[in-house]
């Protein structure tokens, strides 16, 4: 610092003066955002005076930083994953007792609303009358995998996420689980836990639902806009071929979703297919890319583009357009088969209010409380019974195929084989590769 | 103007009172640098120390579920520019043509707005400004819906076949103008003009309007009066302009993302990309960062070597 304030000493007084107007000069035509030229001489003497200056900022704050930077050096997570069977998270202090809330996160457009007031759920809303505890529901979840990268970090570190309760895709449970991210569930809080369908109580994802339980099931299927094309949609192969439809479709950002369509259009089964399969799917989905089919791949958010006609087709999960209740807007299960899919409440770990999320895990396991909810989002019940109370609370619903899919389409609906966490990486990294 | 700036906060040089009062000297040595002191601390702390995390994770190995190790793994680097050099180019081709089309619509703008302004220039700088009170993110989504496929103005230039044109030369896609490279573009100019014009208005505003009566007395052209007298003085403002609308640009990705489409991804996509998406990304993002700050430090050294205005940096 020293050498900046000798190097100002330097010269007879006027010079100084000079070169000090100088200095004031620049600082004010900074501050306004203008850069003026000066003569030769001010610019010179200002410049040097001002590299000096610059020079030793830099080195003094080098100095600071080195020592920093050798700390920041690699970061080591708090706990080392441990082989999913062994997993039970880490469990924080919890505060249900004295904190009568959840902090619930979950997808856009997956809970019930309010016709009165949109910001109102009514099945929250009982919950909390029954128990007293509140709920603060967000909605903040658009993709899994970002999702889990924006957590990661946190849970990582061995630090609370600010959430009790997530609801994940089935193909991220076990990457939760590997890395030991959510904690098991007490079942002595989840009385009706025995009232999950058949299907859905026993998934490999998590066998005997020790760790999840499920929120609802859909299928990955195909929406139009009947007002802006004249032949309908019927297939797959049209989404990513069809010259009408150039720059009006939108994929999922979701690997699984669009991979599994990619392997449909193949004529593959997602549920059964080899690495050569995914690499044939990802280059079916380049040449859509690379030939303007594709629109955008989005997240949950591929309905604002949708319904303002900007994507004509879209690949959408079951219930979402039928909830918009727009008529021209239309839902299609593909003549080459739908992927069909569960998404599961989860707790990840350090979680401030865990009884009270098992609380709402056991709320939602009630028939007539699932009912309540499928009817509203249009997604297939995950409890025994749900469909029957759904008959009595609105008979319409129970015959719509979104909520209680007929034999014909479960008979062309595929899960997404199960992969192990270390393939479901790698799929992820090689179909983030033409997507970005 | 001294008398001006005395007020401005810029410490007086401690050289001043140096000569004739010695103890004097000691307290007014430190006061520049007390004053210094918040700026500098921030910049460690904001600038200084995230460049060198970012530098360190750039050449780390790892991911975030079992931690990042430094191994000095170079090969990120390469790895980051072989999958994403065209995003790179992207990028540098984006901020660039935005770049020429701000000064070409900023300049006139800005030289109407000095020299026949007259009492409204201050009304119609502030219109040049306004649009910025709302936020960046809020107008480009705006412009989503004015250039919506079914709204007015892409039916209105579908009819007058100006698509048909603009697709043929590969600006827009289809007949529709969002999710298009032009879009971006248009986007990042509609965004960044203020940028370009307010240093360019400054420096402007500056030149006495009898320099061109002086030039026109001396025979010369309003044209050549231009090119001989306003640009060489406005030129710190023209560097300045573009330098404040390229810099920005080059590392902008909500255009892209909100007007593009999956081919017009540019590298600040691609870092959130990694960075978002991808629990082993970070080394990546760090390498593509540290190569994208390195570039456009390169770009703009050579930039304003050029243009000859070595006072200004």
């Amino acid at each position: 610092m020293s050498e900046a304030a000798r190097s100002e000493n330097t010269g007879t007084p006027q010079q100084r003066e000079e070169a000090q107007e100088q200095a004031q000069l620049l600082a004010r035509a900074a501050r306004a955002g203008a850069m003026r030229r000066t003569s030769a001489t001010y610019a010179q003497s200002a410049a040097t005076t001002r590299r000096s200056l610059l020079r030793n900022a830099a080195l003094g704050g080098l100095a600071v930083a080195g020592a920093g930077s050798l700390a920041a050096c690699g970061t080591a997570p708090a706990h080392k994953s441990v082989p999913a069977t062994e997993a039970t998270g880490h469990a924080g202090t919890d505060f249900s007792a004295t904190e009568k809330v959840i902090n619930f996160s979950n997808w856009p457009a997956y809970i019930d609303i309010d016709s009165n007031d949109k910001n109102k759920h009514p099945t929250l809303d009982q919950f909390k009358e029954q128990t007293g505890i509140t709920v603060k529901y967000t909605e903040d979840i658009n993709d899994n995998n970002e999702f889990y990268t924006t957590i990661d970090p946190m849970l990582a570190a061995g630090k609370d996420t600010g959430r009790d309760l997530i609801v994940m895709s089935d193909y991220m449970i076990p990457k939760l689980r590997e890395n030991n991210y959510i904690q098991k569930l007490d079942l002595s809080n989840i009385p009706n836990h025995g009232n999950m369908t058949a299907q859905m109580a026993n998934v490999p994802v998590d066998p005997g639902r020790k760790y999840t339980v499920p929120w609802a099931s859909g299928f990955t299927v195909i929406a139009y806009n009947a007002k802006l094309i004249s032949t309908p949609i019927t297939s797959i192969t049209e989404l990513f071929t069809r010259p009408d439809l150039k720059g009006k479709v939108s994929l999922m950002a979701e690997m699984e979703d669009t991979i599994a369509f990619a392997l449909f259009a193949l004529g593959k089964d997602p549920a059964k297919f080899t690495d050569d399969d995914f690499n044939a799917a990802i280059a079916y989905i380049q040449k859509a890319k690379d030939a303007g089919q594709v629109r955008a791949y989005s997240g949950n958010d591929y309905l604002s583009d949708f319904t303002q006609g900007n994507t004509v087709v879209t690949m959408a999960y079951s219930g979402d357009v039928a909830a918009l209740g727009v008529d021209y807007l239309k839902t299609v299960f593909p003549k080459e088969g739908s992927l069909s899919w569960y998404d599961n409440m989860c707790i990840p770990n350090y979680a401030r209010h865990k009884a009270n999320a098992e609380k709402l895990m056991n709320y939602y396991l009630q028939p007539k409380v699932a009912a309540e909810l499928d009817d509203y989002i249009d997604y297939i019940p995950v409890v025994e019974g749900a469909v029957d109370a759904l008959k009595t609370l609105d008979a319409s619903a129970a015959s719509n195929p979104l909520i209680v899919p007929t034999a014909q389409e479960l008979a062309t609906a595929r899960q997404f084989m199960a992969i192990s966490v270390a393939k479901l990486d790698e799929y992820t990294k090689k179909y983030l590769q033409v997507t970005g | 103007m001294s008398a001006q700036t005395a007020n401005l906060g810029v410490p007086p040089a401690p050289a001043a009172a140096a000569e004739s009062e010695p103890p004097r000297r000691r307290r007014r040595n430190h006061l520049p640098y007390l004053l210094l002191a918040p700026t500098l601390l921030w910049l460690v702390v904001f600038f200084v120390v995230p460049i060198f995390t970012s530098v360190s994770a750039s050449v780390q190995e790892g991911s975030l579920d079992q931690g990042y190790a430094l191994t000095w793994r170079w090969a990120n680097f390469a790895d980051g520019w072989n999958q994403y050099n065209g995003q790179f180019g992207r990028s540098l081709l984006f901020a660039f043509l935005c770049t020429v089309f701000c000064l070409l619509m900023g300049y006139p703008l800005a030289y109407f707005i000095a020299f026949k302004g007259g009492r409204w220039k201050t009304l119609l700088m502030a219109l040049v400004i306004v649009p910025s009170f709302t936020s960046f993110l809020i107008r480009t989504i705006a412009w989503k819906t004015i250039l919506s496929d079914n709204g007015v103005i892409v039916h209105a230039l579908s009819s007058l076949h100006i698509l048909g044109f603009t697709s043929a030369i590969g600006f827009t896609v289809g007949n529709h103008v969002l999710a298009s490279p032009a879009a971006v573009v248009c986007g990042m100019v509609y965004n960044f003009l203020p940028f370009t014009v307010l240093p360019l208005y400054t420096s402007l505003e500056k030149i006495d309007p009898r320099l061109h009566e002086a030039g026109a007395d001396l025979y010369c052209s309003p044209l050549a009066t231009w090119r001989r007298v306003t640009l060489p003085l406005s030129m710190p403002g023209v560097v300045g302009g573009t330098l404040l609308t390229f810099i920005p640009a080059v590392g902008d990705y909500v255009n892209a993302q909100l007007l593009g489409n999956p081919n017009t991804i540019v590298i600040g996509q691609s870092i959130e990309h990694e960075f978002l998406q991808d629990s082993t990304g970070y080394p990546i993002a760090s390498a593509l960062s540290v190569i994208l700050m390195a570039a456009t430090l390169a770009i703009v050294l050579v930039y304003v070597k050029k243009a000859g205005t070595e006072d200004l940096l």
